[in-house]
């Protein structure tokens, strides 16, 4: 096909020129292309080229003539949601302000080994809480579903939410 | 300047500050005015302007393949009224195709690829010709014509049959190569191949078509 192109390398150039075979190849396929050419279509009447362009605008006018999808239309409106919704939790989880700093298994029993001034009963009634709590329980504290500050305050005894008010009361007095 | 402000400014249409699509032109701007400017510019213009939402665009651009359009497809069939629904339906597939039309290839190109595609469903779908090419030539001789002009009628004829004989893919390898004038490039994007697979089904039909020649 090269050689019908005038486009052969060198070396299949020198080939061509020494070998008879190749070059009857060659003259007889040019022939062929050349009478395949030859071959002519009859040219419609010019008058049938209105009548086709009135065909097409016939059949394409029920088309609608929409303007090129945007960007963030079609497949990109779900996967821009679906971006959106996973870089929401990937906030909270993980980049979420202020978070307190992860609670192990060696800081709840720290809790017991902190030592309370001997005259301070409330600070020992949470620290007494604090050491009977579960890890997940701390977890839960540290990120607190809606509701869940309510549940705990109504679990607490009389005794046990008198001695939470007064060490809040202390601690506000403080600042 | 981009293409987009090139066909906006020559056709006279403005675009709105937000991008929320091709505004309606001016009042007084000349609806033909519009069209004429359009007549000029070059495909790719067209296909933004259309793909903005102008139709006339579509309108030249019809005017402006129909013929090539038409002609591929009459070498298929090899009939006027077959050639002619199929290249209609060739303009009704891109006026759907063109809003993904990505400009990868010419317009040209891209148009010969739904031809080819149409011509070759609607080819597959008929029963293909088995009558010998000796016994197919007819040609009237009444039409007072010289005689060698009748002898090259019955030679086209017998040349046309034999291309339609070759199998699908060399048969447009060939139509697009001898009478649309692409390049092996062109054919690879219009044929969705590799220039490889061209040259060698390029080689393939014009050995069978000789073949095929031989025997008549």
């Amino acid at each position: 096909m090269d050689a019908l192109d005038d486009a052969l390398d060198v070396p299949s150039r020198q080939h061509l020129a020494a070998c008879a075979e190749c070059q009857a190849e060659l003259v007889d396929l040019r022939a062929v292309m050349t009478e395949a050419r030859r071959v002519e279509t009859p040219a419609p009447s010019p008058l049938f080229w209105d009548h086709f362009s009135e065909r097409v605008r016939e059949a394409t006018a029920a088309q609608s003539l929409a303007p090129a999808a945007r960007w963030w239309s079609g497949w990109m409106r779900p996967v821009g949601a679906l971006a959106a919704v996973v870089g929401a939790v990937a906030f909270v989880v993980f980049l979420r302000p202020a978070s307190p700093a992860p609670v192990n298994e060696t800081a709840s029993a720290s809790y017991a080994a902190f030592e309370m001034p001997a005259d301070d009963g409330s600070w020992g009634l949470v620290v007494g809480l604090a050491g009977e709590l579960d890890l997940s329980d701390v977890r839960a504290v540290a990120a607190p579903a809606a509701g869940t500050v309510d549940a705990v305050l109504e679990d607490l005894t009389s005794a046990q939410r008198d001695a939470l008010v007064r060490l809040l009361q202390k601690e506000m007095g403080d600042q | 300047m981009r293409v987009r402000d090139q066909a906006i400014r020559m056709a006279g249409w403005t675009w709105p500050a937000r991008d929320v699509g091709m505004t309606k032109p001016e009042a007084g701007a000349p609806d033909s005015a519009r069209v004429a400017a359009l007549s000029d510019a070059d495909d790719r213009t067209l296909v933004e302007a259309f793909r903005g939402g102008e139709r006339s665009a579509f309108d030249i651009i019809v005017v402006r393949h129909r013929r090539q359009v038409y002609q591929l497809c009459y070498r298929f069939v090899s009939n006027h009224e077959d050639a002619s629904d199929l290249a209609q339906d060739v303009f009704v597939r891109a006026f759907k195709g063109l809003q993904t039309f990505k400009g990868d290839a010419s317009l040209a190109t891209w148009l010969y690829r739904v031809a080819v595609n149409a011509c070759l469903n609607r080819v597959a779908s008929k029963k293909p010709a088995s009558a010998p090419l000796e016994e197919a030539v007819h040609v009237d001789a009444r039409a007072a014509s010289p005689l060698d002009e009748v002898l090259r009628a019955e030679r086209s004829d017998v040349v046309r049959r034999a291309i339609a004989m070759l199998p699908p893919k060399q048969r447009a390898t060939l139509m697009l190569r001898v009478y649309q004038d692409c390049s092996n490039e062109e054919i690879a994007v219009a044929l969705g191949t590799t220039v490889g697979a061209v040259k060698a089904n390029f080689f393939h039909a014009l050995g069978n078509l000789r073949r095929l020649l031989k025997k008549t």
